[in-house]
């Protein structure tokens, strides 16, 4: 097996585990999407949402659909692509139990010209997934060639400075050698500290593999693949909560860095065309 | 209140331009002698500027804008010092190199320059003494002609966030990052060129993020071509970075995974 098949098969290991784990998890709250919860946040919703209804929209590494189905509620005709079966089969569950239309399908995100081959209005992608891809050039050219010309790619993220923060630290210390791309993932060994989105869940994966991404080289590779960027912009908070101790949760289930409320980049967006 | 702090600024820059004139740091001698005050970085992505008109915003005492013209280009530059400018056209007359200096703050540069450049350049710790990044921006779409390059290479907003490098040498942030539309106010003890110079000075600048560096160009209309970053420093940011062979500061260890600059170019598309 190669590196990068040692790689792949590592990570799809972890992603094929986490998707039962995340169903039950409070934190992606599978009752509530059911019974109709807006599961996208604030940051997608305001900048993506009004270009939304009546497009087509490929959402990348979609894992178990619930941000896909949710744009097909906002009136998108959804595809979600994610290389976990099991993330993809709860997805078309989850797609039949609200009845919502949507297409599905399970493929690595390299490999999807194999298995893919129309365009789309909008590509959308977000919150923790550029750490699982070695390769940033191939995926802005993936996303250029998936965009009808004048089509909107858009991706709100956790924002590399955010990503340099040590995850063990009480104030905002910079961890070692998490900024600029390296030629190795970074290996993380299986610490029994769950998942993100349940902590407490027995996690079997023995390890995983992310890859840094700084903000130069994500900005460079979409411009390199002919997008034209309209905006990055830049958010002192991020959707969703993490387990670190330097980040704190808001009543308006926003996270910031403690002390640092106003002031600390947690998250960014950028839009960009296809001419 | 905006000319209250530029008032000060212009203090310090004219304070500066004199001990900067004998620093180390800048080696006026080296560059009488021929030296390029010039960095590789900015060199190999600007590329041949030979024959091509050079506009050079907050050009301090001149030397780069000079060292653009030793290599060829037809270079113009901009500082609101009078000092600095003074010293600039001293140091253009004594080495004979052709270049035009002119004493003007950004805002005001249209009502004392006319004609449209090829390349509009800055660099090293420019920005962070303007208020109005939109302003900036509209002043580069003035002076460049359709097809123009515009190219800065700056210091990192991640490396203007960290801490006091020596009180805290694990790498703590202390921001801030996000710009709260008033400076920040500095005691300034010697020069970021001598940190032992006779100097004593309040300063204000300006903090500038991606997001508003990025949003003013594509304001105007400039076609942005790359953000680069690099792990190295122009001027140490504490005592305990050092200067390597190679020219650049680095962290304690030589530590190379934390950028201290950006680079970005972006073309004004012709009509």
């Amino acid at each position: 097996m190669s590196a990068s098949q040692r790689y792949r098969a590592a990570n799809l290991a972890l992603w094929e585990e986490l998707t039962a784990i995340h169903e039950r998890s409070g934190y992606y709250d599978v009752e509530g999407f059911l019974a109709g919860a807006e599961r996208l946040g604030p940051i997608e919703l305001a900048e993506l949402g009004p270009d939304v209804p009546g497009r087509s929209l490929l959402h990348l590494q979609c894992h178990f659909g619930l941000d896909t189905l949710s744009w097909a509620r906002h009136g998108a005709t959804v595809t979600g692509v994610d290389f976990s079966g099991a993330a993809v089969a709860l997805a078309r569950r989850l797609a039949a139990e609200t009845g919502l239309p949507a297409t599905f399908i399970q493929s690595d995100l390299y490999a999807l010209p194999d298995v893919l081959g129309e365009r789309f209005d909008i590509v959308f992608t977000s919150w923790g997934v550029l750490i699982w891809l070695a390769d940033l050039a191939g995926w802005a050219r993936l996303i250029a060639d998936y965009l009808v010309p004048g089509g909107v790619f858009y991706i709100a993220e956790f924002h590399p400075f955010a990503l340099t923060l040590d995850d063990q630290a009480d104030e905002p210390l910079v961890g070692h050698d998490f900024y600029f791309p390296t030629a190795e993932p970074h290996a993380w060994e299986n610490d029994g500290s769950g998942s993100y989105a349940d902590p407490a869940a027995h996690v079997a994966a023995p390890v995983q593999y992310e890859w840094n991404h700084s903000l130069g080289e994500i900005v460079t590779a979409l411009l390199a693949a002919g997008l034209r960027i309209e905006y990055l912009h830049e958010f002192p908070y991020m959707s969703g909560s993490l387990d670190w101790p330097t980040l704190v949760t808001g009543a308006d289930s926003l996270t910031r860095v403690r002390g640092h409320e106003d002031d600390f980049p947690l998250s960014f967006s950028i839009r960009a065309v296809r001419p | 209140m905006l000319d209250d702090f530029i008032r000060a600024n212009l203090g310090l820059w004219n304070a500066w331009t004199e001990v900067h004139e004998t620093s180390e740091f800048y080696d006026v001698e080296g560059f009488k002698e021929g030296k390029l005050s010039l960095r590789p970085i900015e060199v190999e992505e600007l590329g041949d500027v030979r024959g091509k008109r050079l506009l050079h915003l907050q050009c301090h005492f001149g030397l780069d804008t000079l060292s653009w013209a030793r290599l060829g280009a037809v270079a113009t530059g901009v500082d609101f010092s009078e000092k600095a400018i003074a010293l600039a056209r001293e140091l253009g007359a004594e080495v004979d190199v052709p270049a035009t200096f002119v004493h003007s703050t950004i805002d005001a540069l249209p009502d004392a320059l006319e004609g449209e450049f090829n390349i509009v350049f800055t660099s090293y710790g420019a920005i962070e003494w303007l208020s109005d990044l939109d302003c900036w921006a509209g002043v580069i779409d003035r002076y460049l002609a359709p097809g123009g390059t515009f190219y800065m290479v700056e210091i990192h907003p991640f490396a203007q966030m960290l801490d006091d490098l020596d009180a805290h040498p694990e790498l703590r942030f202390a921001g801030p990052y996000f710009p709260s539309g008033r400076p920040q106010r500095f005691d300034i003890r010697g020069s970021y060129a001598d940190p032992d110079a006779p100097v004593k000075a309040v300063a204000y600048s300006w903090t500038h993020n991606f997001a508003e560096i990025i949003d003013a160009l594509l304001g105007v209309g400039l076609r942005l071509d790359y953000l680069h970053e690099f792990p190295c420093s122009v001027a140490p940011f504490s005592r305990s970075m050092k200067r390597a062979d190679d020219g650049w500061y680095y962290l304690p260890g030589g530590r190379r995974d934390v950028p201290f600059l950006y680079s970005i170019r972006a073309i004004k598309p012709a009509p």
